[in-house]
């Protein structure tokens, strides 16, 4: 039960050994934060759609279970948008169009189909919370890179005084191809090894 | 007939699916909607604040192109200047900025408010040490100190004269808009 939790994490972390939901890890990682807060609002979403695709796996008719799971998910997501611009409406407007955006994110319907349809409610919520934990961990390593480098700062604090020249590079688009090639490279080079 | 009524139970069932769905979205709607518009209050009471700084007190009012405006009051009641916001446009779009000034229109402080300029380049326009520099201006100091022809009072972030344009040619529409509504 326990590696139901635990595959997201590493093994099987969505975005770095899946490769899902790439788009939006592109454009969010731009700082620590906004990896933190688009990892949280992805895991809020995945919890909820997986917890509610494992309580009526059994009466959705399997001719219409993706446009079911669709709406599920779209509900949700509104939910979070909704809630985030009137909780935190500066990390709402940080994030602004990615949040909306996580409808289409492809590990949650992912999760929905391949696991959440066909387990139990409890390993689907620890499938959920694995899989999003391992998304917004995969999404903070790179946020944090991109902005020491980019930025020269952590979660928007200073970090190698005035006299830095930052990498401009990589707080723009090219850094984030770049960041997220290299550590995907880590992460194989590490599984190797480990074979 | 069997296909009928298979069609139509499939039907059914996505109906009652979106009708439940869309029952949670009123629902959320219906509890978010005032806490979403009173942080927008909040946000631009905030900024009216910070462009025109002494103004307690803020009313709407409108130009005669249609832009909208705010005199701003300190607390006696008395006019102290009034804001407007304008969207020049800057190298990633437009950039969304509240011009503040006091009556004799000179500008007492400049809030970008939205802007998707290039971050290290033409976003240093938040930065102080560009938007600090708008302040106690006069309309026709409100150009770039090397790039314009008409030399004006406003140093040019590096490597980013299309944003800094943008920004001096916005805020000095902004003055001109206000004068000519007197």
């Amino acid at each position: 039960m326990l590696n139901e939790l635990t595959k997201g994490i590493f093994r099987e972390n969505p975005l770095l050994r899946l490769l899902l939901g790439t788009c939006p890890s592109l454009a969010v990682t731009s700082s620590l934060e906004n990896g933190i807060g688009m990892g949280a609002a992805t895991t809020f979403v995945l919890l909820c759609s997986n917890a509610l695709v494992s309580l009526i796996k059994g009466i959705v008719p399997s001719k219409v279970r993706i446009p079911v799971f669709v709406v599920i998910i779209a509900t949700f997501v509104t939910i979070t948008d909704l809630s985030m611009s009137a909780y935190v409406p500066d990390l709402h407007k940080n994030l602004g169009l990615f949040i909306p955006l996580i409808v289409v994110n492809c590990i949650i319907l992912g999760r929905a189909e391949a696991f959440a349809s066909k387990n139990g409610i409890l390993p689907s919520l620890l499938d959920g919370l694995g899989m999003g934990i391992g998304y917004t961990l995969a999404l903070c390593l790179i946020g944090s890179i991109r902005e020491i480098l980019g930025a020269g700062t952590l979660l928007g604090a200073s970090l190698f005084g005035p006299a830095y020249q930052p990498f401009l590079m990589f707080v723009l688009p090219a850094g984030a191809f770049l960041t997220l090639g290299l550590t995907m490279g880590v992460m194989n080079w590490l599984e190797k090894r480990k074979a | 007939m069997k296909i009928a009524f298979e069609i139509i139970k499939i039907g059914a069932f996505l109906m009652a699916v979106c009708a439940l769905a869309a029952f949670g979205l009123a629902l959320t709607n219906r509890a978010t909607a005032p806490l979403i518009a009173e942080q927008k209050r909040i946000a631009r009471e905030l900024a009216m604040k910070e462009v025109l700084p002494g103004a307690v007190e803020f009313e709407d009012i409108e130009l005669s192109d249609g832009r909208l405006a705010f005199n701003g009051k300190n607390s006696s009641g008395e006019t102290i200047g009034m804001a407007t916001i304008v969207s020049p446009k800057g190298y990633g779009g437009v950039i969304e900025t509240m011009v503040g000034m006091d009556v004799d229109f000179k500008v007492t402080g400049i809030k970008i408010l939205n802007m998707q300029e290039t971050p290290g380049l033409g976003a240093k326009a938040g930065d102080l040490a560009f938007s600090g520099q708008f302040k106690g201006k006069t309309g026709e100091q409100l150009y770039l100190s090397d790039k314009d022809i008409k030399k004006g009072e406003i140093d040019a972030i590096t490597a980013s004269t299309i944003t800094s344009k943008a920004v001096t040619d916005g805020v000095r529409q902004a003055v001109e808009a206000m004068k000519n509504a007197e």
